[in-house]
């Protein structure tokens, strides 16, 4: 089935690393980063986001270090590398092109909000 | 370290207090929590990276506590609301597991996680272990009732066996399986009855094989589920009391 938390589980890789170009951040922030930037529209479950970290890391596209401010708990806050930076570049490019084919192949490029499909060329005969 | 010790501390709590009652309540479901996202990755994934994990995922759990009660939630309803938010431990604990495998794998190291424990869990495999070799030692001892004609007497020990054998079985799968207990001993159960079961026309018209399988629907599945359920609590409230203690005896 076509799924919205697929094509999220595929993307959260990228969408953590577009957060951190911004700024360090722990995982907590991370996930409300992605909800404020999408007006919590992808619903997503923040654990999933440690996976996804540990697995950057792992990586090197991101780094972690932990914190422990005093009266709080430890944190480990995350930055992107210059590897990570690279690796964010290369997956915006290859979404660009991707969501731009796909747009032209569902007829939605210049019709988004008018319904799939409007203004698409008659078909071909076969 | 010492700031997130402090706050797991349950024992010198005034219990008269209803705040406090209601904080060591949070405290013991996000403990919980943290035990079924982590109960994937034992024996899989090293200690400290657990630990760090654990650690990471606790300190965002009561941040989004914070924030839910922060919105007007009720304490109870924040973690509610915080546990929706966060996700299903165990499938974030599985998930973790594969990144793990991939990740070593990627770096040549051979971490694999076999079909068995991947489909039936590590838990499950452990409960089978040992109610399976309980249920061996009962199936003998059952034939050797059997074929009295071949020994003069049944055993004595078969009662006495057949009645402890899901008592000590539970006590060992508690100790081994901290979470899920309850699911891994009906699994392991569930084989070791249609085991059962075909002894049973084995042996038949003997009827020892009939009466082990009545006592261990009747008798080992409840006891067993009460015993490993028990133990399992036990353990892990043990487990974390000892380690309490030892890092701040380390730490103070």
């Amino acid at each position: 089935m076509y799924d919205e938390r697929e094509l999220m589980r595929g993307n959260t890789p990228t969408m953590v690393l577009a957060v951190l170009r911004d700024g360090p951040r722990h995982g907590y922030a991370i996930a409300r980063e992605v909800n404020r930037r999408t007006g919590d529209s992808l619903q997503f479950k923040q654990g999933t986001l440690y996976p996804v970290l540990h697995a950057l890391e792992a990586d090197g596209l991101i780094a972690g270090a932990w914190e422990v401010g005093s009266g709080e708990r430890p944190r480990k806050i995350y930055s992107i590398t210059e590897t990570g930076l690279a690796e964010l570049e290369r997956r915006a490019a290859v979404w660009i092109r991707f969501t731009d084919a796909m747009e032209r192949v569902m007829g939605v490029g210049d019709t988004l909000g008018g319904g799939i499909g409007k203004g698409l060329p008659d078909a071909e005969p076969a | 370290m010492r700031n997130l010790l402090d706050l797991l501390l349950p024992d010198d709590l005034p219990p008269e207090s209803a705040r406090l009652r209601e904080e060591r309540r949070r405290r013991m479901r996000v403990e919980d929590y943290l035990d079924h996202l982590c109960a994937p990755l034992v024996g899989l994934v090293p200690y400290a990276d657990r630990l760090a994990l654990r650690t990471e995922t606790e300190e965002h759990l009561y941040a989004l506590i914070e924030d839910r009660e922060g919105d007007g939630l009720s304490a109870s309803a924040a973690v509610d609301a915080a546990f929706k938010e966060h996700g299903e431990p165990w499938r974030i604990g599985q998930q973790f597991a594969d990144t793990y495998c991939q990740a070593q794998y990627a770096k040549g190291r051979a971490v694999t996680r076999t079909f068995l424990t991947r489909r039936i869990g590590t838990a499950t495999l452990t409960a089978f272990a040992c109610f399976g070799t309980v249920s061996v030692v009962n199936i003998l001892l059952s034939q050797r009732t059997a074929l009295a004609t071949v020994v003069p007497e049944p055993s004595p020990w078969l009662l006495p066996v057949n009645l402890l054998s899901p008592v000590l079985a539970g006590i060992l799968t508690g100790a081994l399986v901290r979470v899920r207990t309850g699911r891994a001993v009906a699994t392991a159960m569930a084989v070791v009855l249609l085991h059962s079961a075909a002894v049973v026309l084995l042996l038949w018209p003997q009827l020892s094989g009939l009466t082990l399988f009545l006592i261990q629907a009747f008798w080992w599945l409840p006891a067993g589920l009460l015993s490993a359920g028990l133990a399992s609590a036990a353990f892990r409230h043990l487990r974390r009391t000892l380690y309490l203690r030892w890092a701040i005896g380390g730490t103070s």
